[in-house]
Formats: C-alpha cells, sequence, structure tokens
C-alpha cells in the first residue's frame, strides 16, 4: 500500500517533470500561462500569491509555480543523474577492494576516508571555483562523485564474504577468470542492495542539489530549481510561499524515494544511516 | 572624509576605483563646499530635544572589521568608520559643512606651486595611554606606509608622491610631493597618525595595537569580542568638546533579517544600509514609527552595466546606447528598488557642482534600440531568431557577482528584454575574488557594479584611457578627448573651473554610454529617536560621536 | 592489517588531503588579494606585492612544506585577511560549533536510544508504527528547509531573543540523527534479541526483565558507540547551512568564508583539523569495533 503510494508520487513528479513544457509556458493553452524564466514586470520581487501567479513570485519576480513544475526536471536530472554515478562508482570501487588485490584494496579504502572526511559542501564549492561554467552537469559529477563511499564499503563487505562461499571458491577451481566471477557471480547478488542504495541515493541527492542551490552554489540561477526558489526565502522571511510549496514537493520526493528504498530490501537499515544534506 | 568610504564591500559588489601614485592614477577624491542635503530626511532630526550627557547607543553592523589599523590592508569601511572615533588625523572636514576642520594639525600653509605642505601641530594633545603627541608620531606613520615591509598595499598608493616627510621640530611637519594635483593635501590630511611609541616595539603588521588601537580620538577602545561585538568608552580627556555617549557599541549581526527583527525588538539603536524591502517593511510597522526615525540619506552610489568595448560588438557606441534603450530602468527603480532610488543620468554626486543636471538618461525604447542595431549592421539574416553581422550573433555573457539578489534580478530582466529584441543572453554568476579577476583582466562581455560615489571624485582612474591597463577602467573606455578633459583636470586647482571640465566630460560619457547606468542608490537606514545630534555626512555616514540622548537625565 | 601500518595509512591519507586542498587553494580562479577590501581591484605591481608579504612567492612545494612542518606545532599561520594566527579563528569556530554539536549529538544520543530500544521491544503496534513513521518523515525533511520553517515560526514569534540562541541550531543538528540513530538502535536492539544467548536464557525460565537488561540491552547499546565515531568529523566540521541561517560562527561558517574568499591559511587549517578528526575517528572506530567484534579484521 504505501509502496504504492511511494510510486504514484514519483511517477506523478515524473510526470510532471516530462511535461513541464506543456504544462507551463506563456505560447497560450498552457495550465499554467508563464514560462519559468518570464519576468513580470508588474509586480515587485517576491509577491505573494494571487490570481496571476497562483504561488506568487520569486525574488527576480519570476512565476513561482512555473518554476515548481520546471524544477522537477531538474530535480530529477540531478537525482537520478548523481544517484546513478554514486551507484557506479561505489560499486566499481567496492568490487576492486573487495575483489581486487590486498595493496589495491588498502588504497580504495584510504580514499573513502579522505572523501568522508570533506564534508560535501566544500568538495562542491572548491570544484563549483575551479570550473569556469559551472552548470548541471557539475552538480551530478560532484554529488554523485562525493557519495559513494559509503555503498563501496557494504559493497566490499558484501563481496568479501561472496569470496569465500563455495560456489564463487568452485567457479574459481575451474579457472573461471576473476572479471567472470564478478559478473556472474558476485553482480547478481548486489542487484537488491544496489536497487536500494538507488533509491535512498535519489532521495539524498534531490536533498543535496536543493541545498546547494539554497546556498547558492548549485545550479545556474537561470535555471529552475527548487531549492533556488528557497534560496530567496532566507531573504525574505516573511514570504512563506517561497518555502512552503517548493519544501513540500521536495519532501513529498525523498519520502517516496526513502520508502520505496527501505520497502524494496533488508540493507535498508545501513543505508538509511547515510547522512543527508550539507 | 576623502577616502573614509574608499572600499569595496564584497558581499554587496560596490567597489571603489583603485588608488595608485599620483602621475599614473589617482584615486577620486572628495571635497563637498558647504551645501544643504539633498536627502528626504535628513537633516530636520539633528539637533532637537535637550542634551543629556551619558547613555549608550547600539549599532548593529553587517560585517566585522577585520582589525582596527585602517592603514593596513584590507582598507574596511567598517573598520575606517570605528577607527574615526579612535584616531585622528591632521584635519577632518566638518561634516556639517563639508570643510577642513584642524584636528591633530592647527594651522597649515600650501606653496605657491602646490608641492610643499606645512603643518602646525596642535600641542598639549595626549595619546589615551597620556602619553604626548608630538611631530615624531606623524614621521612615523608617513614611514612605516611606505615601508615595503608593511602590509598597506592598498593604502600606499596615496602617500606614494609623498617624497619627503621632515619633523622641523616637535611640532612643525613638512610634506613635498612630487608634482601638483588637486587632490594631494587631502591626501596628507585624511591619514590616521599613529602612536610612535606604541608600535616602535613588535611587528607593525601584526601588532596588538592593531585590535586594541591607542588614539587621540574622542573614544578609546575597552572591549572587541570577535564574532560578537566591539565596545568604545568616551575619552574623558579629549583635548577638545568631548563626546556625549558614554558608550558605543558596534554590535556584529551578519544577517539582514536578523538586524531588521532587532529592530523590531528593541535590541539596537541604529541599523544602516538596509535593502529597499527591508527598509519598507520597517517602515510600515507603525509601532516602529514612534520610536524611530527613518532615515534616507544621500546617494552613495551608482549602480550600472558595463560594456566590454574590447569585444567587436561592443565597440560601437550604438549598440552600446541600444542596450540602454532596451533596459527598463525605470521599471528597475520602480519594482526592485521600490521607487527608493532614482535613475541615474550623470556620472557624478548629484547636487554636487559637477553633476550636470541637465542630462537626461536615454529613454527605454526597444524599438529605437532596433533602429540603432539596425544601423550598426546588426540585423537577423539566417532567420535563427537572434541578430547577425558578418556571420556573428549577437550573443553575450551577463556576468555578476555572488551574493546581492540585486544581480540575479537584474539578470533575469536583461535576458528577458534582450531576447524580445532578439538577442541571446546567457548569464553567470561569479564568486567576488573570480568576478573581480575577471574584470581586471577585461575577460567579460557584460558585468555589473556599484561605484561608492564621492562628493568630489576624480573619473581619471576609471575613465582616462591610461587606466585600461592601471587602473579601474575595465570596460576599457579610450575616447582622446576624454583623456584631454581628464588631464586638464587634474591640474585645476579651482573648483567652479574643474567643476564645469567635469561636466563637459560627463556629457561626453552619456553619448558614448560605455556603461548603462541604472540608479543613484541611496543608503537607507533606521536610528532611535532617543538620539538627538543625528545627521549623515555626504557619504551617507552617521557621526556617533555627536549624537547624545535626548530627554532630562535619569 | 597492523596497527601500524593502519597509523602509517592515517599519517599519509592526511599528507594527501592536505596536500591536494593546498593544490587546489592555489590553482583555483580568483585572487585572495584584500589589499582595498575583500576581492580588490588593484593593478599588478600592487597584487605581486601583496603576495610577496605573503610567502606566497615562493615554489609550491616549499610551501607546503613549510606549512607542514609549522602545523605540527599547530602553528597554522596567519590569516590572510586580518593577519590574525589561523588558531585563534579556530579556537573560537571550534568553541561555537563544540557548544551546538555537541549539545545536539548528546541531546540525539539521549533521545534516540531510549527510542530505538521502545521501537524494538514495545509491543505497543500501533504507537510504535506512529513513532516510527514520524522519525522517518523527520529523516526526509532536508535541513535547511527545517531550519527555515523553525526560523520562520519561532523568530518571528519573538519566544527566543533574537540573537546568541543555541536553541534552534542545536534543534536542527538534532533531528536528521534522531531518525537515523533510533532506526540503527532498533535494528541492533532486534538483533540481540534474537540472538542465540537470548533464547537460551528464555528457554532457561529466566524473568523477561532480567534478560533485557543483561542480554539484550548489554548488546545493543555497543552499536551506536561505533556510530558515535563515524559523526564526529560531520559535526566537527560544522554545517554550513544552520550556521548561515542562524548566524552562528562555527567552523561551517569559517570554512565558507574562507573558501569564498580565498584565505588559504584559514582553509588549510580548517581542513587540517577536520581531516585529522575524520581519520583519528575512523581508525578509533575501526580499532574498537575489532575489539569488540573479533570476526571483523578488515
Amino acid at each position: 500500500m504505501i509502496r504504492k503510494v511511494a510510486i504514484a508520487v514519483i511517477s506523478a513528479w515524473l510526470a510532471i517533470a516530462v511535461l513541464a513544457d506543456v504544462l507551463a509556458n506563456d505560447r497560450g493553452h498552457a495550465v499554467v500561462g508563464w514560462a519559468p524564466d518570464t519576468v513580470d514586470k508588474s509586480v515587485t520581487p517576491v509577491s505573494p500569491p494571487d490570481g496571476a501567479h497562483w504561488l506568487g513570485t520569486d525574488t527576480a519576480r519570476r512565476d513561482v509555480l512555473a518554476r515548481l513544475i520546471h524544477g522537477a526536471r531538474l530535480t530529477f536530472a540531478v537525482g537520478f543523474g548523481a544517484a546513478l554515478l554514486m551507484v557506479g562508482l561505489g560499486l566499481a570501487v567496492g568490487l576492486a577492494s573487495g575483489y581486487g588485490p590486498r595493496w589495491l584494496d588498502r588504497l580504495l579504502t584510504r580514499l573513502s576516508d579522505a572523501i568522508l572526511a570533506f564534508p560535501i559542501f566544500f568538495v562542491a564549492l572548491a570544484v563549483m571555483g575551479v570550473v569556469p561554467h559551472p552548470g548541471t552537469e557539475l552538480v551530478v559529477l560532484v554529488i554523485g562523485g562525493s557519495a559513494w563511499p559509503p555503498l563501496a564499503r557494504l559493497v566490499r563487505a558484501e563481496t568479501k564474504r561472496l569470496k569465500t562461499q563455495d560456489f564463487v571458491r568452485a567457479a574459481e577451481a575451474m579457472g573461471a577468470s576473476p572479471v567472470y566471477v564478478v559478473r556472474r557471480h558476485v553482480v547478481p547478488h548486489l542487484m537488491p542492495m544496489l536497487a536500494v542504495a538507488l533509491a535512498f541515493g535519489v532521495g539524498t541527492a534531490t536533498m543535496v542539489e536543493a541545498s546547494l542551490s539554497f546556498l547558492g552554489f548549485g545550479v545556474p540561477d537561470a535555471v529552475a530549481s527548487w531549492g533556488g526558489l528557497m534560496r530567496g526565502a532566507a531573504q525574505h522571511l516573511g514570504a512563506w510561499w517561497l518555502i512552503v510549496a517548493p519544501g513540500l514537493a521536495l519532501l513529498s520526493l525523498v519520502l517516496a524515494c526513502n520508502v520505496l528504498g527501505e520497502r524494496l530490501g533488508p540493507a535498508s537499515g545501513r543505508l538509511l544511516s547515510d547522512r543527508g544534506a550539507p | 572624509m576623502a577616502f573614509a568610504i574608499a572600499v569595496i564591500t564584497g558581499c554587496q559588489g560596490e567597489i571603489a576605483p583603485e588608488k595608485k601614485d599620483f602621475d599614473a592614477a589617482p584615486r577620486p577624491a572628495a571635497k563637498l563646499e558647504p551645501k544643504a542635503y539633498t536627502g528626504d530626511t535628513l537633516p530636520p532630526v539633528s539637533e532637537q530635544g535637550p542634551r543629556t550627557e551619558g547613555g549608550t547607543l547600539r549599532i548593529g553592523m553587517a560585517s566585522e572589521p577585520p582589525h582596527l589599523n585602517p592603514q593596513l590592508d584590507p582598507v574596511d569601511a567598517r573598520g575606517r568608520d570605528i577607527a574615526y572615533y579612535v584616531y585622528e588625523s591632521l584635519a577632518q572636514a566638518d561634516p556639517r559643512n563639508w570643510r577642513p576642520e584642524p584636528r591633530l594639525a592647527e594651522s597649515w600653509e600650501v606653496s605657491e606651486d602646490h608641492r610643499t605642505f606645512r603643518f602646525k601641530l596642535r600641542r598639549g594633545v595626549k595619546w589615551h595611554d597620556g602619553k604626548p603627541f608630538t611631530a615624531d608620531d606623524v614621521v612615523f606613520t608617513f614611514e612605516k606606509l611606505r615601508d615595503p615591509k608593511v602590509n598597506a598595499t592598498g593604502m600606499r598608493g596615496y602617500v606614494e608622491p609623498i617624497t619627503k616627510v621632515i619633523a622641523e621640530d616637535p611640532y612643525t611637519v613638512v610634506f613635498e610631493t612630487s608634482q601638483p594635483y588637486w587632490f594631494a593635501l587631502d591626501a596628507i590630511t585624511d591619514i590616521y597618525i599613529y602612536p610612535k611609541h606604541v608600535f616602535a616595539a613588535g611587528d607593525f603588521n601584526t601588532h596588538e595595537a592593531n585590535r586594541a588601537p591607542v588614539g587621540t580620538g574622542r573614544y578609546k577602545i575597552v572591549e572587541w569580542k570577535s564574532g560578537d561585538h566591539l565596545t568604545l568608552t568616551k575619552n574623558k580627556s579629549y583635548y577638545g568638546t568631548p563626546a556625549h555617549l558614554d558608550t558605543l557599541e558596534f554590535i556584529y549581526v551578519p544577517d539582514a533579517a536578523m538586524r531588521a527583527q532587532m529592530v523590531k525588538n528593541g535590541e539596537l539603536d541604529v541599523v544602516e544600509r538596509l535593502a529597499p524591502e527591508q527598509w519598507q517593511e520597517l517602515t510600515k510597522d507603525a509601532a516602529l514609527a514612534d520610536k524611530f526615525y527613518r532615515l534616507r540619506h544621500v546617494p552613495d552610489g551608482i549602480q550600472w552595466i558595463g560594456w566590454n568595448e574590447a569585444k567587436p560588438m561592443f565597440a560601437d557606441a550604438r549598440v552600446r546606447r541600444a542596450m540602454t534603450m532596451l533596459i527598463d530602468r525605470d521599471d528597475i527603480v520602480r519594482n526592485l528598488r521600490l521607487g527608493l532610488d532614482v535613475p541615474a543620468a550623470s556620472w557624478f554626486y548629484p547636487g554636487s557642482p559637477e553633476h550636470d543636471a541637465t542630462l537626461t538618461p536615454w529613454p527605454y525604447d526597444p524599438k529605437g534600440a532596433a533602429k540603432l542595431l539596425a544601423e550598426a549592421g546588426w540585423k537577423d539574416t539566417n532567420g535563427n531568431g537572434t541578430l547577425d553581422k558578418d556571420g556573428v550573433e549577437l550573443a553575450f555573457t551577463f556576468l555578476y557577482p555572488t551574493n546581492n539578489p540585486l544581480y540575479e534580478q537584474l539578470a533575469a530582466l536583461i535576458t528577458n528584454e534582450m531576447r524580445a529584441a532578439k538577442i541571446a543572453v546567457t548569464s553567470a554568476k561569479l564568486e567576488w575574488s573570480v568576478y573581480t579577476e575577471r574584470l581586471r583582466r577585461h575577460d567579460f562581455d557584460a558585468c555589473s557594479l556599484v561605484w561608492k560615489l564621492e562628493p568630489e571624485g576624480d573619473p581619471y582612474p576609471i575613465w582616462h584611457s591610461s587606466s585600461i591597463g592601471q587602473g579601474s577602467n575595465w570596460v576599457g573606455f579610450k575616447n582622446a578627448k576624454a583623456d584631454e578633459l581628464l588631464e586638464k583636470a587634474r591640474r585645476e586647482f579651482d573648483r567652479e573651473k574643474r567643476a564645469a571640465i567635469y561636466r563637459r566630460f560627463s556629457a561626453l560619457l552619456h553619448d558614448e554610454e560605455p556603461i548603462t547606468l541604472l540608479f543613484n542608490r541611496y543608503n537607507l537606514s533606521m536610528v532611535s529617536k532617543k538620539f538627538g545630534g543625528v545627521y549623515s555626512t555626504p557619504y551617507g555616514l552617521f557621526r556617533y560621536d555627536d549624537f547624545y540622548v535626548v530627554g532630562p537625565a535619569r | 592489517m597492523t596497527a601500524a601500518k593502519r597509523v602509517l595509512d592515517v599519517a599519509l591519507t592526511f599528507l594527501a588531503i592536505t596536500a591536494l586542498t593546498f593544490v587546489l587553494s592555489r590553482f583555483a580562479p580568483g585572487d585572495p588579494y584584500v589589499g582595498d577590501a575583500q576581492g580588490g581591484v588593484a593593478n599588478d605591481a600592487t597584487i605581486a606585492a601583496w603576495h610577496e608579504l605573503r610567502g606566497q612567492g615562493e615554489s609550491l612545494p616549499t610551501q607546503y612544506g613549510r606549512w607542514l612542518l609549522a602545523s605540527l606545532s599547530l602553528d597554522f599561520g596567519r590569516s590572510f585577511i586580518d593577519t590574525r594566527p589561523v588558531r585563534e579563528h579556530l579556537v573560537e569556530a571550534l568553541g561555537s560549533t563544540l557548544l551546538i554539536a555537541g549539545a545536539a549529538a548528546l541531546l540525539t544520543y539521549a533521545l534516540a536510544i531510549p527510542l530505538g530500544v521502545y521501537l524494538a521491544l514495545s509491543r505497543k503496534k500501533l504507537l510504535a508504527g506512529v513513532v516510527d513513521s514520524g522519525l522517518f518523515v523527520l529523516h526526509g525533511v532536508p535541513v535547511f528547509w527545517g531550519a527555515l520553517m523553525l526560523g520562520l515560526t519561532v523568530s518571528a514569534s519573538g519566544l527566543l531573543p533574537t540573537r546568541g540562541s543555541f536553541i534552534l541550531p542545536v534543534l536542527c543538528l538534532t533531528y536528521p540523527g534522531l531518525a537515523r540513530i533510533a532506526r540503527y538502535q532498533k535494528a541492533a536492539t532486534r538483533e540481540a534479541a534474537a540472538s542465540p544467548a537470548v533464547l537460551l536464557a528464555r528457554a532457561k525460565g529466566l524473568p523477561e526483565a532480567l534478560i533485557t537488561r543483561r542480554y539484550i540491552l548489554r548488546a545493543a547499546l555497543t552499536a551506536p558507540l561505533s556510530l558515535l565515531a563515524a559523526e564526529l568529523p560531520w559535526l566537527l566540521g560544522g554545517s554550513v547551512v544552520v550556521e548561515r541561517i542562524f548566524t552562528v560562527r562555527g567552523m561551517g561558517m569559517l570554512t565558507f568564508d574562507a573558501i569564498l574568499r580565498r584565505d588559504v591559511p584559514v582553509v588549510m587549517g580548517a581542513t587540517a583539523v577536520v581531516a585529522i578528526v575524520a581519520l583519528l575517528s575512523s581508525l578509533v572506530a575501526d580499532l574498537l569495533h575489532a575489539r569488540l567484534d573479533p570476526r571483523v579484521r578488515a
């Protein structure tokens, strides 16, 4: 039941993201008659909801609802992009660590330690500062590229456990190559764990992206994002319309992902202990 | 005075022109002849009610000064403001009429050739620790500033043209400069004088007196709790009229919303430089109206968008003017600034003799702009929705610094307006340290900043062609006529004649439109009605040492 | 792996982290020059002189070597901005951070451990379910959103002094960990409750209360300890979001500002402190874990 609700929520947001351009544009025949980057020169910044702007306007006098709808795109792009990257890196490093030679294990474990020593925000800040035109891909890279160590640890432990199992030993005894063993006997066993990690990863990445945008170091200002909308609220403390709707949107998506993650497998208890936002 | 506020406030995106040696490009200086205040609400609140001695003033400060040695890097607005109460210079402009008033110097003479300055020092002045002030302190101060090992790269430019500083006797100091320039006297009299006996031992750069200064001023520092507050107490043995308030407490509250909240709760007596929406929110509060003056001071800054002339598309003055005509400055003033700032047409301080009131801003006129662009050869020949010329699309990137929401508002607006005119704009937000580096390297298409406006400024470091490589002429404005006017003005010692030259210069600037002037920015503040003696200097600064508690002694 | 090897690894990782930070902060675009205030606008000669005064004229390895040697005696140099010793900045920032993070950690564990045990052993299914769901939702609330909402409602109501109150930041640092640790504790308690020792005790007919006290809790309470070790660097690193919203001058804001202004000595000092704490706590957690659970010999 709860799982169905979660899937429904995620599907609904996905549909909104896909149909964003149809739902909100200034070419007519749209549910919301504003494009996400159209400035309404007839109002002052952060104007409250009214007939023209159902959810009010943001600091740059753009329609909040239109930006909320288009922001779903970015949320999914970054959420899934970063989560996939995280799972890919976590799997690769975990396998290499667990199945590879000892020196490699030692090196990779220390690398994980080093990455864990930095709060993600500082990695983001440093990288955003180095690149001349930071864009959405970079946000994906930063979030995905720094979130993999906890998963790598789990994969490594699981791989080590599997390595001592009879069916793996048997395959090795029959002369199977390491790549074959990993692909045929190790990875399939890791699948449930990876699915859980992916679900939680989407939720976490979404949250981190919003936090970065909130601090002004996420995607460029012109790109509609939920965290970016909420940034305006820090300067206008009375502007509840900048916090409530994007915040609830974010919360619904993160919760749905977490529910899905938890229902997918038993490993969740451990994965939930990842840290979220910076 | 002259450079009391010549600073950059990183987070606000304000900038002061570069200052260097006099020969190359001295920074704009200031000296305002006596004149009425032009702000809407100042100074009527000054001098009212019976005066009570004693009391405490609590001032909210948005940024904490790095130190209280205003000679050292970085030159910080708040640090200089606080140091004003502790240290003194040879002369100080009277904030009410802006005439130089003797302070540590009693009188001075300037030679015929404007190159030698002889100061007679005041006798009987004591440092806060009781030691006497003499000419040795003055010579020491200038020696330190000129010492390359001293961490004063930001201020050294002011004193570089001084070739000699000699103490003729304990109460006479003589300065010589390399060449005549109207700003020289201001440069000398503006430097805060330091106690030699305090700084003699230890490293000047890291001396403990940089955080606990010993001065001659009307206030002494008693406590500085980093990240929290800084307390000054009245110097009872001041040689002149002592201050009225016993204590000035500068309270560090970096968050603007929190400062506003503290005003509402009665936890602060003064807040300055409020954003228009905050000022409006606070002034709407009926409970506050009885307790606070709502002040809109002098126009102390000018916000602009610059077009890099090194880029072929902006090398043509018609294109630059078209850009201005595509930006709805009335909308910016009315809606983004809530009508509290005013549209600008001249680069100079409004109300000053240099300001040409006959200039009017270019109108907001997209059709006229399209015509100008067509004249300049920009047409959509390939039908892709963007103007082009010789196979190059009319597309540019608007660079702006982080942390001031105004820039995001401008970026969104400009992108919209330009798109309607078939011009493709992308925008990029950069951290302050990266942003300024890009400007210095002329590595941008369009950018935006605030210039601090000074009652009388020298535009040379911003607009002379030699300032493209060596000063603050980042947009690369190069005009022979402008160069000639700017050079001539520097050697003109008569204010009226100089102002006439500058007015001609600003008309030329208006025609060439190297930057689009958006608005003149006003300083908006709130001051508790418990206090009298409230007024603003032409820089928009309060002088807290003249504040007093209104009413009979409690 | 032997303990000696492990310690050697910690030292090498520390070197790698600080060297990387050093190189990054030097090659990042933007100039730390602050001659005429934050970020500055000056000519090349002025800027060169400024860098010279800060020892930035030397080669990178020399500079890094010098930094490393000095940092061994806890001398992290002086800030580029205000020329105060970096150590002073670190001590001040660590003070606020320790106060807030310490209070938050205490509160988190004081609430989460009983909650977790309760959730694992409770027979009141409905109530436990509600609490469990509540924790689950809390875990999904982004910290900056929670902080904003709290700020919006509490600050405006005037219930707390505007400035200097640590209540809100502590709350914001507490609630995300609450769910995490309570659920971890729940899992650990359940695991302990299903252990052969407990089954045996129950078969022997020992009273339930005694079983809970002696077998379940004793085994289950060691679990969150290792979690604390993992949390430590995060707590010390400070939360930029919370510190920013509630204007706390802790490690988060110190590092944030230093990165923005390219104040290399402060960035290096803060990185070194956080890195060393992170590495040591991970080392301690591993050693502790190995001691408690002989099966784990990584």
